[in-house]
């Protein structure tokens, strides 16, 4: 009975041979037929979902429209159906689904979009962490830096996009008008700080040491990775990272550093 | 609103406007669970004005899923609320009738939030949420049927001893009857506290949305329900779309809920009592407004039961 009346949910949306017919199982009431119940099911499944996904990516609806956001809905439930017991995980996989096999128009910029909202959710629930101020920071062993690894906030969501999805999503979350959609490389961190989830635009070199510090690689490791992407002297580089490490402090992005 | 689609009542039972005299002695809560008295549901948008203003409300009840994978700010508004006010859990995704497997490490993740919260009690709903590993996220409805009930009497069991904890369980709004079903739900309900040793949450919006759409007598309903084993009501708003109504928790409760709920206070003295509103949510007076009128409607019973017995049968929390 369970499978039969789940297919019969899901079938409208998903596609799919016809079950057994709704008289086999269910009584007809004073108004309504066996199958116009059980269609009172089948839309309120796919409103639900539908409304979770709107909520989670506000941006990507803004760009494509709710007609062809409620066709990636769909597309999206067929190949990912909720297997988790909190809707919060719903559309985690929706940026990847974007990026694959789905035929939607502006579906890699949809994809990028997708992406920063996603990882507002993410940062929005992740696990409370520890926070190094700029003071605990000044306690922490000149040898420990260079050697140490150092441990970044839960929260923290490194993005290196195709295009300006950062600003697109800012724009579309204070209804300003949408900057350009056109290919641009991007790179954004997204962070919670006291409970507010926050977004910052990185340069290339500066997402590079984040991501590789987030890897485990040693300050110095870091260091020189991104030096390889940066377009300016040594003693500038200096001066910069000197100013990164400074404002990431601020914004708590450093958890701990580890000998 | 209902007119003359609202469903007929049986001639008899007993209505609570028939006069208290009528009233049959109420029946002590068989488990040691206090009575919260009036709460409302903990929602978002109202999260800034209860840490705020710490608002005069009896209790607060939380969608459990809501809290269970988070280490945001949800969670921390719970932990301030949590310090402040008694909370009871509400679950959507146990699924006790599914056919799937239970689901242990949603259990474990439901008992330590159980725990950090102090929660007084642990609620889901008699329905199932999907199979072969899907989530519809839907409150289901089961065939009322003697292998369903024992299926959902050994899911109960395993789900308390896991817990460690007595489970609480809320009958659902529906909009399917099955053909194979061979008891009334509230039949399926009291077979199923009973055998499974559970409470129960009686929602009376549910009985009436469900009496509605399938057009049963709701107070039949109310007095089949093994009041002892009551630990708390639900009240709530709905949506009539004439040839059904959908359990929407979008309004103000209709006099017909109040009424239901009257009924029950009469037969219990009164229990935990929440208001439910999930949809279109207003100022968090407004809420918290229909859960007083429930204080007053429980004030009324017991006045009336006063007047006509000369004792208390009701207990104002």
């Amino acid at each position: 009975m369970e499978r039969w009346f789940q297919g019969e949910l899901a079938r409208p949306h998903e596609g799919g041979k016809p079950g057994a017919p709704a008289n086999a199982s269910i009584l007809p009431s004073r108004h309504l037929q066996p199958e116009e119940r059980v269609a009172i099911y089948s839309r309120m499944y796919f409103a639900r979902l539908y409304d979770c996904l709107a909520e989670d990516y506000p941006a990507v609806v803004k760009i494509c429209g709710h007609a062809t956001f409620r066709k990636i809905a769909r597309a999206y439930l067929k190949e990912h159906p909720s297997r988790h017991y909190s809707l919060n995980l719903l559309g985690r996989k929706l940026p990847e689904f974007l990026d694959g096999r789905a035929r939607f128009p502006r579906r890699a910029l949809l994809a990028d979009v997708a992406r920063v909202e996603r990882a507002i959710s993410e940062s929005f629930d992740a696990p409370v962490s520890p926070v190094m101020m700029p003071a605990d920071m000044a306690l922490v062993p000149p040898a420990a830096w260079q050697k140490g690894r150092i441990l970044l906030t839960e929260s923290l969501r490194l993005l290196a996009l195709d295009h300006k999805a950062n600003a697109i999503v800012s724009a579309c979350r204070q209804e300003r008008e949408l900057p350009s959609f056109a290919k641009a490389k991007s790179w954004v961190a997204v962070y919670r700080k006291e409970w507010t989830v926050w977004r910052a635009e990185l340069t290339e070199p500066m997402y590079t040491v984040l991501a590789a510090l987030r890897a485990g690689k040693p300050l110095g490791a870091a260091l020189a990775a991104a030096a390889r992407r940066f377009e300016g002297s040594p003693g500038e580089m200096q001066a910069e990272v000197h100013r990164w490490f400074g404002e990431w402090a601020r914004e708590g992005i450093f958890a701990a550093v580890e000998p | 609103m209902v007119g003359a689609d609202r469903p007929a009542r049986s001639r008899g039972t007993i209505r609570p406007d028939a006069g208290s005299s009528m009233t049959p002695r109420a029946k002590k809560l068989r488990f040691d669970i206090p009575n919260l008295g009036f709460g409302v549901g903990l929602r978002t948008v109202h999260f800034g004005h209860v840490l705020e203003k710490l608002p005069k409300v009896d209790w607060f009840e939380i969608v459990s899923e809501n809290f269970m994978d988070t280490g945001g700010r949800p969670m921390w508004v719970l932990d301030q609320v949590a310090e402040r006010y008694p909370i009871g859990m509400h679950g959507v995704s146990l699924s006790i009738g599914s056919v799937d497997r239970v689901d242990f490490d949603y259990l474990r993740k439901l008992g330590e939030l159980a725990q950090r919260v102090k929660a007084r009690f642990v609620s889901d709903h008699l329905c199932w949420c999907g199979v072969a590993g899907r989530n519809m996220h839907d409150l289901l409805p089961l065939p009322y049927t003697e292998e369903c009930l024992a299926h959902c009497i050994e899911r109960v069991r395993t789900v308390q001893e896991f817990l460690e904890r007595r489970l609480v369980l809320e009958n659902p709004s529906s909009y399917v009857e099955f053909k194979s079903s061979r008891m009334s739900e509230w039949e399926f309900l009291a077979r199923l506290a009973e055998e499974a040793d559970c409470g129960l949450l009686l929602d009376l919006n549910n009985v009436y949305v469900s009496s509605f759409n399938h057009g049963f007598d709701p107070f039949e309903y109310v007095a089949g329900i093994p009041a002892e084993r009551v630990v708390y009501y639900h009240l709530a708003g709905h949506t009539n779309h004439g040839t059904h109504i959908l359990d929407t928790h979008s309004d103000h409760a209709i006099e017909e809920v109040w009424k239901l709920y009257e009924r029950a206070c009469e037969l219990s003295g009164g229990r935990s009592t929440l208001y439910e509103w999930d949809e279109n949510i207003p100022a968090f007076g407004v809420v918290h407004g229909e859960a007083l009128k429930a204080k007053k409607r429980l004030e009324h019973v017991a006045g009336k039961t006063v007047g006509s017995k000369g004792r208390h049968v009701a207990r104002v929390g």
